[in-house]
Formats: structure tokens, sequence, C-alpha cells
């Protein structure tokens, strides 16, 4: 479904990525951990084509990411504060805005846009929120119109970045269970970046573990065994345990 | 029918002012919610050298502005996008490097004329026939361009970011922006003045933005916000000898005040 081949990524003379070659099969829940400056952001912005790799290749369903255009196919939730609480837009009109890959460019919203809108909100449990402004709304219900405008389009991958950061425990509970449900339910294959390694090595059916390259890459249960984690982070008190 | 419509000057001026107050804060919206209002005045402070290389050059000065403004819009946007300078520093470079070109044009040009002062203050008698008509067309292509790309234009403005990975042509549309921004300038400083361009399109930008609860509701509080602002303005241009521009101006600052009650809590 998506792949990166011995990518390596290069800022001046320091090296961000190196020679990481990762594949994402059909159905995944892909969690990419990481130490701060590990590279994660960055190997999500290569994926998505935001970037382009100093070397190697990436791919987005077969075609490289460079050529890519089926971008109604993907869908992706960004690492990103609260919205600034004067701006002007609707739920209603933030969720329409993730049709915009699939209707094209010039063209107009049509009645099945607005209901794969309101189908996304149902989705996620917002849609009674629809006509609130954005800004108004608690980061946790922000997090989940900015899924609902990735899903609106049914994509069949949703790569998100540090989607729970500034959101309460609650509200994460609720957010790890929506993602349970779009993948178990729905088979959308899911890429989810995130330094919070406890959380997401309960929640995830494949763990990425990434400082600069690729450091393992698995069942989360062998990353456990394996002791990979405590390598990666330099830490013998870490504790994470696994269930699905 | 009221002694302001009886004359063809006030009828045509009306026309462009009412042309001019739908698009202005068509853009102005897209650009006051990406902290990039400084664009319309840097672009007017660059048509300005534009309309005195139309005085010294004879070609009409509206042309000249077209030219000069585009040719500066598009050299924003290669040096914004580039990333080679500091936040608005590419815009400061051509503001003051707009205004420092109409400085020696205009001296070249033999010092400031009638022509020119009607061009900088704007000047209601001044729209001709054919100037309503390069107006009205202009306008028509801004307030086009604008509904063709409402929804990309959108999906910037609130996360450029993911319109990116939408396969929104950004970069393409942002340049588009500013060319808009270019042609509003052109098309709105015949009535209202070069220098107060930029407060038409973004002073009812930013009374919308307090009122608003959606980004629909945001253009047309914006719209309407404007269209008052040009008709108050000229009427009492009209009717207390004042200038053009400054009354439109300061009425839409004043709506912009009078709106503080009622901002969105």
């Amino acid at each position: 479904m998506a792949a990166l081949e011995d990518v390596c990524y290069d800022v001046g003379a320091a090296r961000v990525l190196d020679r990481v070659t990762l594949r994402i099969r059909a159905g995944d829940f892909l969690g990419i951990i990481g130490p701060n400056g590990s590279g994660k952001t960055t190997l999500l912005r290569i994926l998505l084509g935001l970037l382009a790799p100093s070397s190697g290749r990436v791919t987005l369903f077969g075609t490289d990411v460079r050529h890519f255009h089926r971008w109604d196919r993907v869908g992706y939730v960004p690492q990103r504060p609260a919205v600034e609480a004067r701006f002007p837009a609707s739920v209603s009109e933030v969720v329409m805005s993730g049709c915009s890959a699939r209707v094209g460019l010039g063209r107009r919203y049509g009645v099945e846009d607005h209901e794969a809108a309101q189908r996304a909100l149902d989705t996620v449990g917002m849609a009674e929120f629809r006509h609130h402004v954005i800004g108004r709304l608690s980061p946790g219900h922000q997090q989940r119109v900015f899924i609902a405008r990735a899903l609106v389009h049914r994509p069949e991958l949703l790569i998100l970045d540090e989607p729970t950061v500034g959101v309460d425990v609650e509200a994460q509970e609720q957010f790890y269970a929506l993602l349970r449900h779009l993948n178990r339910e729905l088979h959308t294959t899911l890429v989810l970046v995130s330094h919070d390694i406890s959380v997401v090595a309960h929640e995830v059916t494949q763990l990425a573990c990434l400082n600069r390259s690729l450091v393992f890459h698995g069942d989360p249960d062998e990353a456990i065994r394996s002791g990979a984690l405590e390598q990666m982070y330099r830490s013998a008190s870490l504790v994470v345990t696994h269930r699905h | 029918m009221p002694e302001i419509l009886q004359y063809g000057f006030m009828q045509r001026a009306l026309l462009a002012g009412l042309m001019i107050g739908v698009i202005a804060p068509s853009i102005g919206v897209f650009l006051v919610l990406r902290r990039l209002s400084l664009i319309a005045d840097t672009l007017s402070h660059v048509a300005l050298a534009g309309v005195a290389l139309g005085l010294l050059a004879g070609w009409h000065p509206a042309l000249g502005a077209l030219a000069v403004a585009v040719a500066g819009a598009v050299g924003i946007e290669r040096l914004r996008v580039s990333g080679r300078l500091f936040g608005e520093a590419a815009l400061a470079i051509f503001l003051s490097g707009g205004l420092a070109l109409a400085v020696v044009l205009i001296g070249l040009s033999g010092g400031f004329r009638v022509d020119l002062f009607a061009y900088l203050f704007g000047a209601i008698t001044a729209v001709q026939t054919r100037d309503l008509w390069v107006i009205l067309g202009l306008g028509l292509g801004v307030l086009g361009a604008v509904a063709a790309f409402y929804k990309e234009l959108f999906a910037i403005t609130f996360d450029e970011e993911t319109a990116r990975v939408q396969g929104v042509p950004v970069d393409a549309l942002n340049l588009l922006v500013t060319l808009l921004v270019a042609v509003t300038v052109v098309v709105a400083m015949r009535v209202v003045g070069v220098l107060l361009t930029s407060a038409l399109i973004v002073v009812p930008a930013v009374t919308a933005l307090r009122l608003a609860r959606s980004f629909r509701a945001t253009l047309a509080i914006a719209i309407a916000a404007s269209l008052l602002s040009v008709l108050a303005g000229m009427t009492a241009a009209f009717y207390l000898n004042l200038a053009a521009g400054g009354a439109i101006v300061l009425t839409s600052i004043l709506l912009f005040a009078a709106s503080a009650p009622l901002a969105k809590t």
C-alpha cells in the first residue's frame, strides 16, 4: 500500500533519516514511535510527498509519490495546535474541505459531498456540532473534526501525526476507540506517529521504532521482548505492556 | 430621481464603486486570515510606480499600473515562497521599492500633476465610460476566479499543509491570489485612490471577522460592510463635497468601530 525504500534525508551536513526501509500493508495499524528529533514527522512528510528525500524511493499504492495523484485514497490528520478561536469556520465547512481531492479543481461540492461530510461527522460522533465554530471546540473535539475531514472521502490509508497532543485522557480513550473502529470495522489502514509509547504499543498491530534509522519494525510484543524500545530510549526503567 | 443619480459621472462612479465594494473584501478575507494584509498595501505602492510609468511613457496610467502591479505580485510571491527572507521582509522591500520607483518616475515626468493626484487619492469625476468597462471587466474576472476556486482557497486558508496533501495546487493558487490583489488595486484606484485601496481590501474583512460564525458568513458580511461604506462614503462625498476615497475608507472604519459591541463572544 505504501513503502519507503532506503530513504535518506539530509539537512545540510546533518542526516535526519538514514536508510529507512518501511512497508505498510493494507489493514495495518502501524504506530511509529521514537524520541524527540528522531525523524518521525520528517518521515511522514516524505511519505506524503511534502518533502523530497535526499535519496531513496517512496511509493503510494504502487506509484512513485512524485507522480501520485489519487490523494482521495489518502487521509491526513496533521500535528497542530488548537485552531485559533477567532477563525470563522464552521465544523461543517472544515469537514467539507476534505472533499477537495475527490471533487477536483474548480468544481463545486455536490449533494453527495454534503452527505459524505454528514456521514464522516456521524462516524466521529460530532454531527450535533456541525454548525459550531471550529475554534470554540475543545482540543479533543477539534481533533475529531480533523479526523472527519480526513475520512470524508473514505480514504484507504489514514495518516495521523501526533493526534493526541493537547487532548485530555478521557478524550484520548475515545479517540483510540474510534481508531480501532476505523481499522477493524471499516478496514482503514492506519499510520499513527506518536511519542506516547505506552499507549501506542497497546493499540497498534505493527510498531516501527525510529531513531533517525529504523531500529525495529514488527509485532509490538516482539519490540518489548527484544529490548528494542529500551535500546532506543536508553532507559532501563521503561515498562510497556501490550494487549489486544 | 435623487440628485446624486442625475449626473452621468456619479452613475459611473457608483457602478465602479459597487464593483470595487464586492471584489475588494472578497479577496481581503483570504488575505487577512492568512496574515498577508500587507500584500494589499505593498501592491498599492507598486501600482503607483506603474501609474507614474504610464504618465511618463504616455500610456493609460491604469495599464502601466496593471503591468507593474502584476510583475510586482509575481516577484513578491516568488520571494515569499523561496523562504530566503524572514516573514514579511519581502513585502517591505517591494513596498519601499515601489514607492521609491514612483518618486523617481514622478520626478522624471515633471513632478506632481492633476492626473497623478486623481490616482493617488481617487476622483469620482475621473471615471469615464471606458474606465467603467475596464473596471467591470476586471472586477468580474476577479469575482469569477474567487467563485471558481472558493473551496480550494478556503482549504489553503484554513490549513495549507493539509490542502497540499489533498492535491490542491497551493503554490499556483497563492500566486493567483496575489495577482487578484494586484488587479483589485488597479480596479479600485480610480475611485478610492491607490493609497487607500488596501483599506477597502482589509477593513471590511476585519469587521466581518468580528461578527461571523462561518466562512461564508464572513464573506457575506465583509461584502455588505464594504458596499455600505462605498454607498455612504460616496453619498457623503457628493453632498458634502468631500474626497470620495477618504469618505469611503472613513465610513468603513466607522463600521469597524461600531461592530465592536456586536462582536461574537
